[in-house]
């Protein structure tokens, strides 16, 4: 058997070319679609203008020859709207597929433990209340008091859904699961009869929750990089456990994982993540859900790999999707990833559901 | 024998499950000691606490009485990752998430060892060659996992837990899927990995004559409580296996002049008692 | 550890507290009147939901988020200085050309800032949602909330308009003349009883939609020498709650927009075939009347009293000639 062993010396985990080309790939998908949208709008800002206005906002060089409104269109409206994509894409791709290898659950996307519920809930109560906290209201850190709400509704409802769960023996995971189908009922039933004594506010909330980023602003984007940036850098610190937990909790616990510590530490950073981009944007959907699972059956389910591909190919196609919504007429994103995401995922269960996770 | 303590002593251990106190525990006041080096071989009828004692052993499951060292020190001392560089774990039955090449789930059990930088050092690449050796898995390096036979897969299981370099190799029913070419071929690959490395295995084992043949000491588990399988001469004693596990047993002596214990189909059976 | 060590940052935050208090009511206090600054040209208003806003002068390129802001600002003869309208707008019909900012109902931001306004109307409660009006105020470009709820604010609104263009005069002229209007209503209804008058704004399902309790149609419809019959706050009314009503006259708003309801028979005859209502008195008595200038009363401009003229016309015929 000795002469009979592989000639082929062993290289641990994906190869710097693979690497490379997936991520490289991702990259420039990325840039592409982020210049492309851009430079598309319902007006018309020349796309050499465009380059020149954000070099000269970013790095200082040029002089203007543009007129003041089409760099208050790009500067403020459009690129903003475009690295908020960015952002909210990564975050929710990232904490979905972390949520897909906690709870070993293909089904499993960003929201399931409560966030979305808790965060919807938040900010709904903030959209009808506008008179409630009048000093708060005048805008908080620039970021707004929808915004603050939905971000802490996402991570109360979190810390409840885990709080409930919560058991002798550790927290499983079908008892996670359940909990935090519950306690989003509970939730979601808060926001409807919220939306049915809304009146004529109901316009408004409807909006919020079809998910848009169309209030994508410079400082709310300086609130939620930091969290969404910071979770993926520490949640990507635990591949080999996230990798470990796909064996099962218990073998991951034979290879010296506290199974029980990473779960409370991923929850919590992909939770982060999560509320920190449903502030932004409202609850988006089918991003956390298909990007992983595409992303899986791509390239496999190494998360050395796919966590950083979730970021970059689940911010591309956040920033893909809003183009699609804006040049659609401003309908929310919300819509678009729901038109995209649908077909992709029934293309994906008639390829045999693409690689199954190991319960 | 010299100061070195021994690789792992239950004294006195009870243990059990949630919701099965006031029923007798699972494992009834065992004691055990396992030397460095030393091939163990547990038996016994179904639910007599087999898994239990290895999931004690492994620290998973957390005894209700008793001691439990390893290595000299008592196990709840020992932090997950440094019980985990020492001993390591088959389970009965694992699935191995698809996608995965052998090599890359093999090096999982450097998960243990690792600095938690982002790569595999080559120190990883080397013990994920050796372990696939030690298990007889050279060739499957490359193969992604989800192509394997069930024999394939539970010699790269094998290989996982070789990664880790452990001391102390706890084997819950290895030859389950086995054909016996590659039972013996396992057992073999455990007694080379007794004197190449000095690593101490419990294996439970269901078939008696492997047992007795490849291990150097058989215990019997019989309703939570350990007993030494053997007695004078015998590997394992044909009576008391006989107790443990409630069907007659015979020894024969074969054409080579080896003692083997055997059960005979159409004898009648004790009703109580499990059949093996 | 004691209290000497825990006052010092109480009362700290108590002054702070105090003080954001007193500046938020201090920027909340409303005063009718208009300061300005002759010297620099600039003027300061306050607009319909308490929002003081500075204009460095005069607006002159006026970006309107209504239709009743666009016919604001064309009734004082500033039409020209509209840069964006909403697709709605329809009225005068030179507006129909303009750019559109307004699109479905969707504020196009993009649109709204390549029109370069100095000057933004919006529309209150939330028919320009109030994150809009947020992200307008960021981009540093002046904007009225306009939300009139009664005459006598619609002619507020238009001083409003005519102080930041600086149409004051005409301004005056123009409510001036809506008063003696108005009036002339008033005298003509005056004494004549008033009959139960149910406005139909919308009808689906069972539920109709009309002038809510306390509502601007509500005073309208009281104006022009009717009682109205109201909905909820939101003018929302059940079946059974308009049976208990049982209007003596019928307006039907939507026959403004669905050309079946024109004639009064076939009016007659559709509303009779909807359940519970061909027991109403107004069936009844067949005082179901088509209503084709739903536009001009529900749009709070001033043409309103054009609506109020056709609701008077329509409700006491014989007091008009």
């Amino acid at each position: 058997m000795r002469a009979a062993a592989a000639a082929r010396p062993i290289t641990l985990g994906p190869s710097i070319g693979r690497s490379t080309a997936v991520l490289g790939g991702g990259a420039l998908l990325l840039v592409a679609v982020a210049l492309v949208s851009v430079a598309v709008g319902t007006t018309g800002v020349g796309a050499a203008d465009a380059g020149a206005i954000v070099l000269h906002r970013l790095l200082g060089i040029g002089s203007p020859t543009w007129p003041a409104a089409s760099e208050t269109i790009i500067w403020e409206l459009r690129l903003p709207r475009v690295v908020g994509g960015m952002l909210v894409g990564a975050g929710l791709a990232c904490a979905g597929t972390v949520f897909q290898a906690l709870l070993r659950n293909p089904m499993a996307d960003p929201y399931v433990i409560g966030t979305a519920a808790g965060a919807s809930l938040g900010a709904v109560a903030a959209l009808l209340v506008p008179g409630l906290l009048p000093i708060v209201g005048v805008g908080w850190l620039g970021l707004g008091v929808v915004q603050v709400f939905a971000f802490v509704g996402g991570v109360v409802a979190v810390t409840v859904v885990f709080a409930v769960a919560r058991g002798q023996g550790g927290t499983p995971v079908v008892t996670l699961l359940l909990a935090g189908y519950a306690i989003s009922s509970l939730l979601s039933a808060g926001v409807a009869l919220l939306m049915f004594v809304s009146g004529d506010r109901l316009a408004a909330v409807v909006m919020w929750l079809l998910g848009s980023l169309g209030g994508a602003s410079w400082p709310r984007l300086a609130f939620a990089a930091p969290l969404i940036v910071g979770s993926f850098v520490l949640i990507l610190l635990r591949w080999r456990r996230l990798n470990a937990l796909l064996l099962g909790e218990e073998q991951a616990g034979h290879l010296g994982v506290d199974v029980e510590r990473e779960k409370r530490i991923l929850t919590g950073l992909a939770a982060l993540a999560t509320s920190a981009g449903v502030a932004i944007s409202g609850t988006i959907g089918f991003v956390g859900l298909v990007v992983p699972h595409l992303l899986r059956f791509a390239f496999g389910p190494d998360h050395r790999l796919l966590l950083p591909a979730s970021m970059v190919y689940g911010a591309a196609l956040l920033v893909l999707a809003d183009l699609g919504a804006r040049v659609a007429g401003g309908i929310p994103v919300g819509i678009v990833t729901a038109l995209l995401g649908a077909p992709f995922f029934l293309w994906l269960l008639r390829r045999s559901l693409g690689p199954r996770l190991a319960p | 024998m010299s100061g070195i303590p021994p690789v792992a002593e239950l004294t006195g251990v009870s243990a059990g499950y949630r919701g099965s106190e006031g029923r007798r525990p699972v494992l009834d006041r065992v004691d055990l000691r396992v030397a460095r080096g030393e091939l163990l071989a547990v038996l016994g009828s179904n639910g007599s606490g087999k898994t239990t004692l290895l999931r004690v052993l492994a620290g998973t499951l957390r005894a209700t009485s008793g001691a439990v060292e390893l290595f000299g020190r008592p196990i709840g001392e020992w932090s997950r990752t440094e019980i985990a560089r020492r001993v390591a774990v088959l389970p009965q039955s694992l699935e191995l998430p698809a996608g995965f090449i052998v090599a890359d789930v093999v090096a999982m059990g450097r998960i243990p060892h690792a600095r938690d930088a982002f790569g595999s050092g080559p120190d990883d690449e080397r013990a994920v060659e050796v372990a696939l050796r030690d298990a007889g898995a050279s060739e499957l390096a490359h193969r992604p996992v989800s192509e394997l036979s069930g024999g394939e897969r539970q010699r790269v299981i094998i290989a996982m837990a070789l990664a880790q370099e452990p001391a102390l190799l706890l084997l819950d029913e290895p030859t389950l899927h086995l054909d016996l070419a590659r039972q013996l071929e396992l057992v073999r690959a455990l007694r080379r990995l007794r004197d190449a490395r000095q690593v101490a295995v419990v294996a439970v084992l269901h078939d008696l004559n492997v047992a007795a043949d490849y291990a150097d000491r058989c215990v019997l588990l019989d309703g939570g409580r350990l007993l030494a399988a053997g007695s004078e001469g015998h590997a394992i004693d044909p009576e008391l296996a006989r107790r443990a596990f409630g069907v007659p047993i015979e020894e024969a002596v074969t054409s080579a002049g080896r003692r083997v214990l055997t059960t005979a189909v159409s004898v009648p059976q004790r009703t109580d008692g499990d059949q093996t | 550890m004691g209290t000497p060590r825990r006052t010092p940052t109480l009362a700290r935050v108590t002054l702070l507290l105090i003080a954001v208090l007193v500046s938020a009511c201090t920027a909340s206090s409303t005063s009718s009147s208009p300061s300005q600054s002759s010297a620099t040209g600039s003027v300061t208003l306050t607009d319909d939901a308490g929002r003081e806003v500075t204009l460095a002068g005069p607006a002159q390129r006026i970006v309107s988020l209504a239709p009743s802001n666009t016919e604001i600002v064309c009734a004082l003869d500033a039409c020209d200085r509209l840069v964006g309208v909403t697709d709605f707008d329809d009225f005068p019909t030179e507006v129909v050309d303009l750019p559109k900012v307004v699109v479905q109902t969707q504020v196009d931001l993009e649109r709204l800032v390549a029109a370069e306004p100095d000057l933004v109307l919006a529309a209150g409660n939330e028919l320009t949602p109030s994150s809009v009006i947020e992200r307008i105020e960021d981009l540093g470009v002046p904007i009225l909330v306009l939300y009139p709820e009664s005459l006598d604010e619609v002619y507020a609104d238009i001083e409003l308009v005519g102080d930041a263009i600086d149409r004051r005069a005409e301004a005056n002229e123009l409510v001036d003349g809506l008063r003696v209007r108005v009036a002339a209503v008033e005298d003509a209804v005056a004494g004549v009883s008033a009959p139960l008058t149910l406005y139909e704004v919308f009808h689906a399902e069972g539920t109709t939609y009309t002038a809510g309790e306390g509502s601007f149609l509500a005073s309208l419809l009281a104006l022009a020498g009717a009682e109205p019959v109201t909905g909820d706050a939101e003018g929302v009314m059940g079946a059974e709650e308009l049976a208990a009503a049982d209007p003596e006259l019928i307006l039907l708003g939507t026959a403004s927009y669905d050309s079946a309801l024109a004639d009064p028979a076939a009016a007659l005859d559709a509303v009779r075939a909807r359940p519970g209502w061909g027991e109403l008195a107004a069936v009844r008595d067949g005082n179901v009347i088509p209503y084709l200038a739903d536009i001009v009363t529900t749009r709070p401009g001033p043409r309103i009293v054009d609506g109020l003229e056709a609701l008077a016309r329509a409700i006491h015929p014989d007091r008009f000639d």
